[in-house]
This record gives C-alpha cells, sequence and structure tokens, in this order.
C-alpha cells in the first residue's frame, strides 16, 4: 500500500493516466445496450488495457519485469481495436481491407514480439494499425452517407480517438529505443512518456463522449 | 534529435486534428446535401401528384361537360322527336305507342344515368355550396331501403381550401363506395371533427371488414387505399385504417390546416 502511494507520489500522470481507463469503461457500461456491436468491443478493449495496466503497476512495485506486458499493448490494439472498427465498416471493400491489414499487422506484430525487452516493430505496428483503421473508418463515414449527425454518432468519437492515440504516439515510438538509450536525458525521456500518456487520456476521452453521447444517438433514431 | 520528435509529433497530431475536423465538417456539408435533395425531390414528388391530381379533376370535368352538353342534349332532341312521333301517329295505333312510351322511358332513364355519372364526376354542390352540403348530398344519394348513411358534422366547421375540400370529398366518395360495395355494410357514419388546427373525417362501417396487409400488399387491388394515400400526401394529411376481416372497419383522415376560420353550415 506505502509502495502504491508512493507510486502515485512519485508519478500523478501515470496514475491519472492509469484511473481514467475506468471512465470509458464505465460509460460504456451504462450505455451498453445502447451500443453497437464496434462501440462495445471498444468498452472490452480499455478493460482489457485496464487490466494489463493493473498487472503491470503490481508487477512494477513487486520488481518483476513486465516490459512483455508493455509490448502486448500493440497486440491488444490491433486484435480488439480492429476487431471493433471491423464491425462499425460497411463498406465490404475497406472490410476486407481492414481484415488484410490487421492480419499482417498482427503477424509482424506477433513475429516481433520480445518478452524482455521493449519491442519497436512490434509497437510500431500497433500504431500504424490504429492510424490506418481510423483512416479506414473515416473514408467509410465519408462515402456512406448514412449518418444525419456525426457529433451524435459514438464510432465517430472513437475513431477520432484512435486517430489521435495512434499519430499522437507514432514517432515517439518509432524512435523509441533513442529515448530510452542512456544517451537521453531523464527530463527528455520523462517529457515524451508524460506525452503519451497525455495522449491515451485524450484517447478515454473520447471515447468516454462516444459512449456518452449514444444515447442521444438514440433519441435521433427514435425521432 | 527529441526536438524533431517532439516537432514531429506536434504536426502529425495538428494533422490528425485537421482530419478529425475535416472529416466532421465534410460530412455534415455532405448530409445537409442530402437533405436537401431529398426535400426538393420530395416537393418534386409533390408537384407531380398535385399536377396528375389537377389533371385528372380536369379530365373529369371535360368528361361531365362532353356527357351534359353531348350526349345528354342529343337525347333531349330524340326525347323531343319522338314526342313529336307519337303527336303523329294515330290514336289507333296502340301498339307503337306503347313503344314509344317503353322508349321514352328508356332515354329518361338514360339521361338520368347521364346526369348522376356527370354529378359524380364532377361535384358542383361542392363547388357552389361548399363541402358539408356536398357530404349531405353524398350521404343522401348513398342512402336506400338497405343502406342507411348518416352524417355527423359540426354545426360549424373550418373554412377550408378549395384543394383540401377536393381531396376530402374525392375521399369520403371513395370510402363510401367501397363500404357500399365490398363490406356489405347497413349503417355507414360520416363523421367530421375539427382539432385544433386540424380536420379529422372518419368514415365507420358495421361491414364485414378487409384485412388491410392483404389489400394492400396485392398490387392489382388497394388501388382506392393507394390513391387515397397519395392524395393525402399532398395536403400534409395523413390516414389511419382501424381495419380487421370480420367486423366494421373505421377509417380516419386527419388533415392539418395552415389557417382557421370558423363557418357556419348554411341552413
Amino acid at each position: 500500500m506505502t509502495d502504491l502511494l508512493g507510486f502515485i507520489r512519485k508519478y500523478p500522470l501515470d496514475a491519472f493516466s492509469h484511473l481514467i481507463i475506468l471512465l470509458p469503461i464505465v460509460t460504456g457500461f451504462i450505455h451498453y445496450t445502447l451500443l453497437q456491436k464496434g462501440p462495445k468491443i471498444f468498452i472490452f478493449y480499455f478493460l482489457t488495457v485496464f487490466i494489463k495496466e493493473s498487472v503491470g503497476l503490481y508487477t512494477a512495485l513487486h520488481g518483476t519485469a513486465n516490459l512483455y506486458l508493455q509490448n502486448s499493448q500493440s497486440v491488444i490494439d490491433i486484435g480488439l481495436i480492429g476487431l471493433a472498427f471491423y464491425s462499425s465498416l460497411y463498406n465490404s471493400k475497406l472490410k476486407s481491407n481492414l481484415l488484410y491489414t490487421l492480419v499482417a499487422c498482427l503477424l509482424v506484430s506477433l513475429a516481433s514480439f520480445k518478452i524482455d525487452v521493449i519491442s519497436p516493430i512490434n509497437q510500431i505496428a500497433g500504431k500504424l494499425f490504429c492510424i490506418i483503421t481510423a483512416l479506414f473508418f473515416f473514408t467509410d463515414t465519408l462515402r456512406g452517407l448514412r449518418i444525419v449527425n456525426l457529433t451524435i454518432y459514438p464510432a465517430f468519437w472513437l475513431g477520432s480517438g484512435t486517430l489521435l492515440y495512434g499519430a499522437g504516439t507514432f514517432l515517439i515510438t518509432l524512435f523509441g529505443q533513442v529515448l530510452v538509450s542512456s544517451s537521453t536525458s531523464e527530463d527528455t525521456f520523462e517529457f515524451f512518456w508524460n506525452t503519451q500518456q497525455i495522449i491515451y487520456c485524450m484517447f478515454c476521452v473520447f471515447a468516454t463522449v462516444g459512449f456518452w453521447v449514444s444515447c442521444y444517438e438514440k433519441q435521433q433514431a427514435a425521432e | 534529435m527529441s526536438l524533431y520528435i517532439a516537432v514531429g509529433t506536434a504536426a502529425l497530431l495538428m494533422m490528425a486534428v485537421f482530419i478529425i475536423i475535416f472529416v466532421a465538417y465534410y460530412q455534415q456539408k455532405q448530409a445537409k446535401q442530402l437533405l436537401a435533395l431529398k426535400e426538393l425531390q420530395e416537393s418534386h414528388r409533390r408537384e407531380l401528384m398535385t399536377a396528375t391530381f389537377r389533371g385528372q379533376e380536369e379530365e373529369r370535368r371535360r368528361l361531365a361537360e362532353d356527357l351534359h352538353d353531348g350526349i345528354g342534349t342529343m337525347l333531349s332532341v330524340t326525347k323531343m322527336s319522338l314526342n313529336q312521333l307519337e303527336r303523329q301517329l294515330d290514336d289507333d295505333n296502340i301498339r307503337v305507342s306503347f313503344q314509344i312510351q317503353k322508349t321514352r322511358s328508356m332515354i329518361d332513364e338514360t339521361m338520368t344515368n347521364v346526369r348522376r355519372i356527370s354529378r359524380d364526376l364532377v361535384p358542383t354542390t361542392l363547388e357552389r355550396f361548399g363541402f358539408l352540403p356536398a357530404l349531405e348530398e353524398l350521404a343522401d344519394r348513398a342512402n336506400d331501403g338497405d343502406i342507411q348513411v348518416q352524417l355527423d358534422c359540426p354545426e360549424t366547421t373550418t373554412q377550408l381550401s378549395s384543394p383540401i375540400d377536393l381531396t376530402l370529398y374525392r375521399i369520403t366518395q371513395e370510402l363510401l363506395n367501397n363500404a357500399i360495395r365490398h363490406s356489405r355494410a347497413k349503417l355507414i357514419i360520416i363523421q367530421m371533427q375539427c382539432i385544433d388546427n386540424a380536420i379529422r373525417l372518419s368514415v365507420l362501417d358495421d361491414g364485414i371488414g378487409f384485412d388491410f396487409d392483404a389489400v394492400t400488399e396485392d398490387k392489382k387491388g388497394g388501388l382506392g387505399l393507394r390513391n387515397i394515400e397519395s392524395r393525402l400526401s399532398v395536403i400534409d394529411g395523413f390516414v389511419t385504417f382501424d381495419v380487421a376481416p370480420g367486423r366494421g372497419s373505421q377509417i380516419h383522415v386527419q388533415i392539418r390546416l395552415p389557417t382557421v376560420q370558423a363557418v357556419s353550415l348554411p341552413a
């Protein structure tokens, strides 16, 4: 318990970014019945990430290596985010393209997966997949013209959050090896690490808004 | 190096934000355009329907005029000529006189039929005296020994525009015909009510009813019902069918009125 309080005091932003994952989970479950299949998968994505982060925190506090958990993030991103957007797409061509991208990225991610060290290729595959998936989703949205008001469409907020998360953390992940090298100062590392955390918090907020607006989407559908 | 990463990250983030804003803006613009297009199509469809119904009415009027002025006049002349022929005949020729009387009564019957068809084609009472007297006439004409038609209307009613008058009259005509022809009804009630800014017309009967889904699914049948819906779509109205096989039918037509002015029913 003292260790945990010490961690919160030392890394408040990390603790906050860990706890904020609960926000989309709770909002998602509150509006669960109003959500379509894609956004529902997103709730399970955040739940998985929260469990992974909690296990990561537990192992970190007990001094056990947990870099494999860091690497597993990309597998979760590709698998669950991919599945969520696959369910949200309407265009069959875009759907098959997404499926090919998902398989390719997942294979790369699994092939480059390492247990004891951070695997940059594995993580880059995850971020790249997030960007591509969000762009596929936006293309589908603009092509289909099924949505009357985009701001109350849950998948739009989830897509926006995914794009921000993918694009915002892509370069940091790409040059991750440089940032963790001994030549980089601790302040620089912390700056980029915190940037990543803030971007993930933004992703969580966007997802929460997405789940929240589902009730307005239902109202509009009823009208 | 870290500066490049920071600038690159900021640039990528800005690009992502730009994409999101662009998607939201462009989609909203497309949705508005689509909505405008749909409204345009709907208004075009309404205009087409209005033109079709106007054409129908004009054609009916032409037919009624031809019937009245052409065939009606010819029948009158034939009758006069028959009367002259009868006067020229000898009093002894009883067989021929009987034949002439028979022909004259046939001509009279044909003239009555021509007048009836002509009146059905163009509701002159509606044009001259308004909707309620036209309804009264319609109910009177439908009343016979087997079928009783009752009119339940308020003392005062709203002043309706002539397209609404005509639409309501045609719909009542269609519903009344259906009740007489198909439902084997003994009692038909035509009700009219004014509700806020709307007018509600109901035709109730105690007949055998019908299966609404079966009638509307049948492309060859149900033309009258579809016609009612089409007529109402032009003047911001709707129809509700409370019908089922084996029981009396209740069909309600409601039309929203732009302005309401109360007028008294002529005595």
